[in-house]
């Protein structure tokens, strides 16, 4: 039995699930603190299933982070010139900018074949830091020119703040792997203001979890559709922040037995519609305009339904209606396919995978090097799916993408892999997944 | 030759005849007749086509999915009877677009000129019998080594420069270097199922487009020949009857090495009087496939001593071989002499080699073999020099070839605190990426993909129970003994019987 | 004509000039676009024919050009075009009196508009590409042998030079090789020339035309209306709801003339069955519908998505996806015998003449 919860101010909801089949509809615990509702669920679970009856848990923290208080970032910009004036300051997108006390500029940064194009001018920028107060470096968001190509100077920047200011939660945006500067910058800003929101919440679930299901592996439910080990929330938050539009995609699906098709939610804010392939959503990366900003570049977002859309008899569909009233009739006649009082995000986050991303730049001299690096990639998403606790012959790809890049040097390419779990390792109920592991 | 051209279509061929060989990736309705074949370099050629032709497109027209379709599309116009296409050259739209215009579609795993020409044999038409390839094919034929297979090609080539690689490194080579711009065509050797590449190229004077197709017709068929004649030849240097575990052989008594190992020291070349420098050649890994590899070794160390019968030996952790030298030789100039030979290909391989230095006694074939082992050790550990000779060891090499018990008791004794530890191998692992990384956090956190804060939480706890991180004087000291502390607990964690 | 832009002409020229150029990844035209609103602020930004200058009033193209690097990459300090317009003054001793666009499409559509307001100079309606091509010289201009240089670049960290060529195509392989040096793009000015030679030999409209263009597809009309209005306004024709069914990369022998790796996408239209082909080397450069030629640079070709009329991200294509695919004319300088050499599919290592040859 796997089980999903979701933190909601000082409420937690859960639902248990057995296979793809929900064993214990979502309840929810509302006590004084978080802690105890958190304690009111683990135990009552404890009792109806037994400590050894609960696989895994996947926590949906994305309510708990979006609602914190988020810490100041300090933003650290790293290129060979700083903006000669106010109108070519990149403008921080909306998500990011609250978070930000001040924005530095650094002399630094790296071309793409990995040169640097001017040093780093790291003593004046340690001159710079020693003279701010340790609360105004709470968090730090570190962008360099060309750092997907070479992280060096986001690096040494790093240590420099970390050597004076041991406890400042230091983001580098070579973590997310994106070509825009701007893009970079904005995750890791974000993430870095969550960062010790993230450590707490982490904290706070694994000693709660320990004490009601001691061994039992913790996992936060992410923006892609996937899981990861709550271990790696402290670092990567960002990841945790938006998960609902793909749980409900992977919920949605699950609960109507479809693995490969379209998945329409039909809510009171209107008709989204996503795609589905082995159970996890097919990522549609963050949108081109400003206001998207704020999500990482793995997070699932659906697009409003349009009247063009066609929907081809050929491809199986899944109509989730989640609306509250159910009465009219859908836009483009569409007919609900599931209509569930079931929780199908807090059911997606339960039946999620484990999945991973390789996302990086090569250096290919023709086809035959871009498949080969193509493989290595996806190898190596497969080999974190594993690292993950995935069992080795249980990995797959989800999708395998090289991008050529115009007017780019030609021997220098994107390739972006996601790798999962496949569906039928967690399709099994728990009967049959026992005795598979007694074998 | 001349006669009445035999009446074929496509279900005969399949059936019977060339297409035998070919891949169906669409078959159309109803069963063309094929009076003719095209080997086509250029797309409008297909517009002069007579129907019923079979299009076989060259790999002189390029390469390109977008070619297929366009040849495709002409050869529905010319009502062809079929397209044939190099199997690496297709792709599913293509397929999609055989089915849409209703033509059969075939795809070939070698080059096309092959099956052009085994068409062309069927119907009768004489255009494509290619002397050059028959000449070849029968001089192939005759030659027993390597190197005469080699210069059969180059030969029709005119002269060219004809390679033997592996994995790109440069094994053999006969024929002239060109200056100049060249075009190089290639075929794999040997598919090993590593999915390493050795391969056969040519090297041509750039822009002559003939003999480039030629070129490639050759290698098609001089390969066979080529595989065999290089196992052949490996085959002729026989091996010792069992792999030369070369611990054993170093553990008995030095004075009577040479009595008991006399097989492989035959296959050495040895002789007794003789002087010689003992070379050692390791490899990083035990890879599967090594009897390959040997091949490879052996093919690579002709450069430096091409006596016959004289090749490296296999042993349990790479090979050994012995090199003649006269009483005034310098080990440190031979040893520059086979680094500038092989180093490179050496390093490309992953492997090192080591030289023993000079010894009085020309029966002392022990602690020259030992001496070797020694110094390819310490080239395959530092990774900076693929070929180092004993003599030119320093200190330096002391830390390659540490003696870990001996680190572990200092270790005991000076460190009791983290060796208590309960957390000592995470402490060790931490304090090794800080000092591999030169004392960047944020580098070594990377490496170990943990929080930049949990990796400054561990250091602190390594300044706790003792380790002296940040003394100058003793930080290389912590390495060492880190460096060790972390490789034993790997190792344990591998084989948890072998080291209890 | 004499026309005053504002914001919206802004929002309008960055869809539009995206529009023109569907291969490349628009965040530096959007981000640019914000900083040319923000500038505009305080200043007045002035669209202009080049019949309403001087005959010979010299004129200057800026653009961004490009080896690895794009804005959104490594953000513009802010003085680089500023300093080569500067330094094509200094090096001809004339002041500068309009700045064309060296492409009118994708950023170097929208990079004459911030260094008119910088320098208070007005951007001329015209341009020698009317599309965006990869090598700088690849223009009507150099058809009509006007010179290239002076070229003046400079890098975002401040290093500048001026480069004097007589030959276009020797000025791209120096100018490619100076910008990987310089950082991975450089602004550049170049084509310096009379006002009366650009009116002659450049190509009229294209500024406004990508204000038009923009004016359509961010209007809150129907997709279907979008769609139409876009066609009626290029003479485009239209391959209607293809579904992506494989996008390849390097799938071509890439020519070291024209850097990129190439690629292609295949569709299907599922109601006819047709099987459509894009061969893609920077720019679309063929067009296939069952094997035959639709379209062949310099014909210009757009991607626009079925659902929503939203120009297709490259980056982000998946299989299964419904997109339009537009096709229309290139200049008429362009379809000419020279036009066609320097810029036909010959140009871009496809070994096939483009349909109107020899017409």
């Amino acid at each position: 039995m796997r089980v999903a919860m979701r933190l909601r101010g000082t409420a937690c909801t859960t639902v248990v699930v057995d296979g793809l089949r929900v064993a214990c509809r979502a309840r929810e615990s509302s006590r004084a603190s978080l802690r105890s509702s958190l304690d009111e669920a683990l135990e009552r679970l404890r009792r109806e299933f037994g400590p050894a009856g609960i696989s895994d848990i996947t926590v949906d923290v994305g309510q708990e982070l979006a609602g914190a208080k988020r810490s100041s970032v300090l933003v650290v910009r790293i290129s060979p010139r700083a903006p000669v004036d106010d109108s070519h300051v990149l403008r921080l997108p909306p998500a990011a900018a609250p978070s930000v006390t001040r924005i530095m500029y650094v002399a630094g940064g790296h071309d793409m074949r990995g040169r640097s194009l001017t040093s780093l001018a790291l003593e004046s920028f340690r001159e710079q830091l020693s003279t701010l107060p340790s609360e105004d470096v709470a968090g730090v968001a570190i962008t360099s020119v060309g750092s997907l190509v070479s992280p060096e100077h986001e690096m040494r920047a790093a240590d420099a703040v970390l050597s004076l200011h041991g406890d400042a939660r230091v983001c580098v945006s070579s973590d997310f792997p994106s070509r825009a500067f701007r893009d970079r910058e904005s995750n890791a800003i974000v993430n870095s203001s969550l960062m010790r929101h993230g450590e707490t919440v982490a904290a706070l679930l694994r000693e709660v979890g320990a004490r009601h299901f001691p061994g039992i592996p913790l996992f936060f439910a992410k923006g892609d559709g996937g899981r990861e080990s709550m271990a790696r929330l402290p670092m990567l938050p960002i990841s945790g922040l938006a998960p609902e539009p793909a749980m409900h995609v992977v919920g949605g699906a699950a609960l109507a037995g479809v693995s490969d098709g379209e998945v329409a939610l039909c809510t009171d804010d209107g008709v989204r519609i996503g795609r589905v392939s082995g159970g996890i959503p097919v990522e549609r990366s963050a949108s081109r305009r400003i206001d998207h900003r704020g999500v990482s570049s793995d997070t699932t977002l659906l697009n409003p339904l349009s009247e063009n859309h066609e929907l081809r008899a050929t491809v199986p569909r899944v109509v989730v209606d989640l609306r509250s009233a159910r009465s009219k009739t859908l836009p483009l006649n569409l007919v609900p396919t599931l209509t569930t009082d079931h929780d199908t995000a807090l059911v997606g986050a339960a039946v999620a995978p484990m999945t991973a991303w390789i996302d990086r730049m090569v250096t290919v001299s023709g086809r035959a090097d871009l498949e080969r690096a193509q493989r290595i990639a996806e190898d190596d998403a497969e080999s974190a799916v594993v690292q993950l606790g995935a069992s080795p012959a249980q990995t797959r790809i989800v999708q395998s993408t090289a991008y050529a890049m115009p007017y780019g040097d030609s021997n220098i390419i994107r390739i972006r892999v996601q790798a999962a779990e496949k569906p039928s390792a967690l399709d099994q109920p728990s009967s049959a997944r026992n005795s598979n592991d007694d074998s | 030759m001349t006669g009445h051209p035999r009446h074929l279509d496509i279900a005969g061929s399949m059936a019977h005849g060339a297409l035998r060989e070919a891949t169906a990736l669409f078959l159309s309705e109803g069963n063309p007749e094929i009076s003719s074949v095209a080997l086509i370099t250029h797309l409008d050629e297909i517009h002069r086509l007579a129907p019923n032709s079979v299009v076989v497109l060259s790999s002189a027209l390029g390469s390109g999915g977008w070619l297929v379709s366009a040849a495709l599309r002409r050869a529905w116009e010319r009502r062809a009877s079929a397209v044939i296409v190099s199997g690496s050259e297709y792709s599913s739209s293509a397929t999609r677009l055989a089915d849409r215009l209703d033509i059969t579609l075939f795809a070939v795993e070698n080059d096309t000129s092959r099956i052009a020409l085994a068409l062309a044999t069927e119907i009768g038409a004489n255009s494509f019998a290619d002397t050059a390839l028959a000449r070849l094919a029968t001089a192939a034929a005759s030659a027993t080594t390597l190197t005469d297979v080699m210069l059969v090609v180059s030969a029709e080539l005119g002269g060219a420069e004809v390679l033997l690689e592996y994995d790109g490194v440069t094994l053999h080579t006969v024929g002239g270097t060109r200056r100049g711009p060249t075009d190089t065509v290639s075929t794999d050797v040997l598919s090993s199922s590593l999915g390493t590449r050795s391969t056969l190229t040519v090297k041509l004077p750039a822009a002559q487009q003939t003999r480039v197709e030629i070129a490639r017709s050759l290698l098609t068929v001089a390969r066979p020949a080529i595989e065999a004649a290089w196992l052949q030849g490996d085959q002729g240097t026989a091996s010792p009857a069992a792999l030369f575990t070369l611990d054993e052989a170093l553990a008995g008594p030095w004075s009577r090495f040479t009595d008991r190992h006399r097989d492989v020291l035959r296959h050495l070349g040895w002789r007794p009087g003789q002087h010689y420098v003992a070379v050692s050649i390791r490899r990083q890994s035990k890879a599967p496939g090594s009897s390959h590899l040997t091949s490879v070794v052996r093919l690579l160390w002709r450069a430096v001593d091409p006596r016959d019968k004289c090749a490296p030996v296999e042993t349990d952790t790479g090979w050994v071989a012995l090199l003649p030298v006269r009483e005034t030789e310098d080990t440190a100039a031979l040893a520059i002499r086979i680094r500038t030979r092989i180093g490179a290909a050496l390093q490309e391989l992953g492997m090192a080699a080591g030289l023993s230095g000079w010894r009085d006694d020309p029966d002392a074939l022990a602690p020259l073999i030992h001496e070797a082992r020694v110094a390819a050790a310490v080239a395959l550990s530092t990774r900076d020099r693929a070929v180092i000779a004993f003599p030119e060891l320093d200190l330096a090499a002391a830390a390659e070839l540490l003696d870990r018990p001996e680190i572990l008791l200092v270790a005991e004794l000076a460190l009791p605190h983290l060796m208590a530890h309960p957390d000592r191998d995470t402490i060790v692992e931490a304090v090794k990426a800080y000092l591999d990384h030169h004392g960047s956090v944020a580098l070594a956190a990377e490496s170990l993909t943990v929080h930049r804060n949990t990796l400054q939480a561990r250091l602190a706890k390594a300044r706790a129970v003792g380790i002296p991180i940040d003394d100058p004087d003793r930080i290389l000291a912590a390495h060492i003994v880190c460096s060790t502390l972390h490789r034993r607990a790997q190792a344990t964690s591998e084989n948890p019987i072998e080291n209890g | 004509m004499i026309t005053r832009l504002i914001a919206d002409d802004i929002r309008h020229l960055g869809t539009g000039a995206h529009f023109l150029a569907c291969t490349i990844d628009p965040m530096s035209v959007f981000s640019y676009a914000d900083m040319i609103e923000e500038t505009m602020k305080e200043r007045r930004l002035m669209l202009v024919d080049a019949a309403d200058l001087a005959p010979d009033d010299l004129v200057v193209a800026v653009g961004m050009v490009s080896h690895g690097f794009t804005f959104a990459d490594m953000p513009p300090a802010g003085d680089e075009f500023v300093g080569c317009v500067e330094a094509i003054e200094a090096t001809m001793g004339q002041q500068v009196r309009g700045i064309y666009p060296l492409a009118a499409a994708s950023i170097n559509g929208m990079v004459p508009a911030m260094v008119a307001l910088q320098m208070s100079l007005p951007v001329i309606d015209a341009d020698p590409m009317g599309r965006v091509f990869p090598l700088i010289s690849q223009t009507t201009l150099n058809l009509a042998a006007i010179p290239i240089g002076p070229i003046a670049l400079m890098g975002v960290a401040g290093d500048r030079a001026v480069v004097e060529v007589g030959d276009a195509q020797r000025a791209e392989t120096l100018v490619r090789s100076l910008v990987t040096d310089l950082g991975g793009w450089a602004a550049t000015a170049m084509y310096p020339c009379a006002a009366a030679q650009l009116r002659q030999h450049g190509i009229p409209g294209s500024v406004s035309r990508m204000i038009r263009i923009g004016e359509v597809l961010d209007s809150d009309r129907p997709t279907r209306w979008k769609h139409q209005h876009i066609a009626r306004l290029l003479g485009a024709k239209r391959i209607t709801n293809v579904r992506v069914v494989d996008i390849e990369g390097a799938s071509r022998p890439s020519d070291v003339a024209v850097s990129a790796l190439p690629s292609s996408i295949s569709l299907v239209d599922e109601e006819s069955g047709q099987v459509v082909r894009l061969e893609i080397q920077n720019e679309i450069v063929l067009v296939l519908v069952d094997g035959g030629t639709a379209a062949a640079i310099p014909d210009i070709v757009s991607l626009v998505n079925t659902d929503d009329g939203t120009v297709v991200d490259l980056s982000d294509i998946r299989e299964g996806d419904a997109l339009d695919v537009v096709i229309f004319d290139a200049a008429p300088p362009w379809y000419r015998e020279d036009g066609l050499r320097l810029a036909g599919p010959r140009a871009f290592g496809i070994p096939l003449d483009h349909p109107r040859q020899g017409s």
